[in-house]
């Protein structure tokens, strides 16, 4: 009974190491698909943060006084969320390996440092040049007038412009 | 927009040099100047501008808004000049269809050297910029202060055509009038290298 009772214990234990095995396993995968997520959702919110302030660089958006408080709302959530799943991968790894893990930490970092640096984008003063404008008809009927215009017609490219040469950037900066 | 005056003269060629942001700070780039007028002052103001704020040359190509050369002649920066991309709603006021064109938004030569024909060099050059994008681009534009009279000239002289009524513009109150030449008609087919 002795030897038996010593099987069977045995027996149990190993039955109970493969249960653990198995849990450890299964929520790896499950934690691994999900931080798969959590990085691709990062990149995006981040992605769009970087569309809108391009949007606001180049003129093409209007000026919103918002962005930095939606972007840092963004961020915020996801961090939220992203810092439970942290404390998941550092449990799990002192026995398993985790795909992904290092990236996803790397978010974690860029997220914290994002909502501390946020701040709303500088709308850029252009030149009168440059503005975006609303075309009247007159400028509409104009433009439609040049485009049908004769090669050589006041408006028209009249000649190939010569381009010059490159200069060396390093020469300027020792120019005195 | 532009300031130098001409008085067509044999002038040396040019170099081109692509500015990069933190050459707003150089020596050379801080002691350029290109008049007192208000149109002059502006330009002068944008090159030098500490990129910190939201207006200047160093700001501008920081954020990709549009690029900016320096123009050199042996050991002097003679001009600066630029462009970059604009649009208007086109064909009908307030449509949602954007008509795309290349801005020239500065150019000018530092007053030390104009009325040697520089202008026309960087003119020449910018337009060989645009040119390369013409196939989205047909179109250049450029606003020059109702005031700079001689300019407006200088712009009609080199095909450049009125493009509008002047407007006013919303940052600083000042009237611009724009100007427009079309890239497109030029046929190199039969210019031979």
């Amino acid at each position: 009974m002795t030897v038996g009772n010593y099987t069977l214990s045995l027996t149990m234990s190993g039955i109970q190491s493969w249960k653990i095995g198995y849990e450890s396993v299964r929520e790896c995968y499950l934690l691994e698909e999900s931080i798969l997520v959590g990085t691709e959702l990062f990149d995006l919110i981040a992605y769009a943060e970087h569309l809108v302030r391009n949007q606001l660089a180049t003129g093409a958006g209007e000026p919103a006084s918002k962005v930095a408080d939606l972007c840092r709302n963004a961020y915020s959530a996801w961090l939220d969320k992203a810092k439970q799943q942290a404390e998941r991968i550092d449990a799990l790894e002192r026995t398993v390996e985790i795909d992904g893990s290092l990236e996803f930490s790397k978010r974690v970092s860029m997220a914290e440092e994002r909502i501390e640096s946020l701040r709303n984008p500088v709308v850029p003063r252009l030149a009168p040049g440059m503005k975006p404008w609303e075309m009247t008809e007159e400028e509409s009927q104009q433009l439609t007038d040049l485009m049908n215009a004769p090669p050589d017609s006041p408006g028209k490219l009249r000649k190939m412009p010569r381009s010059l040469p490159q200069g060396d950037p390093a020469a300027i900066r020792k120019l005195k | 927009m532009g300031c130098w005056n001409w008085r067509s003269s044999m002038s040396a060629r040019l170099e081109a040099i692509s500015f990069a942001r933190d050459m707003w700070s150089l020596p050379v780039v801080q002691r350029f100047e290109c008049g007192q007028e208000l149109w002059e002052r502006e330009i002068g103001d944008w090159l030098r501008a500490d990129p910190q704020t939201n207006f200047g040359a160093a700001f501008d190509v920081s954020n990709a808004i549009c690029r900016v050369w320096l123009f050199t002649d042996e050991d002097a920066l003679v001009g600066v000049g630029s462009i970059g991309p604009t649009f208007a709603s086109w064909p009908k006021p307030n449509s949602k269809q954007k008509f795309p064109a290349t801005a020239i938004p500065w150019l000018a030569v530092d007053t030390h050297h104009q009325r040697k024909g520089y202008g026309r060099q960087i003119l020449e050059y910018l337009l060989a910029e645009a040119s390369a994008l013409k196939a989205t681009n047909r179109f250049v534009v450029l606003s020059v202060h109702v005031g700079n009279r001689a300019v407006l000239d200088w712009y009609r002289r080199e095909n450049f055509v009125e493009f509008g009524n002047p407007r006013i513009d919303s940052d600083n109150g000042q009237t611009y009038q724009r100007m427009i030449l079309d890239l497109k008609d030029f046929d190199t087919s039969s210019l031979t290298i």
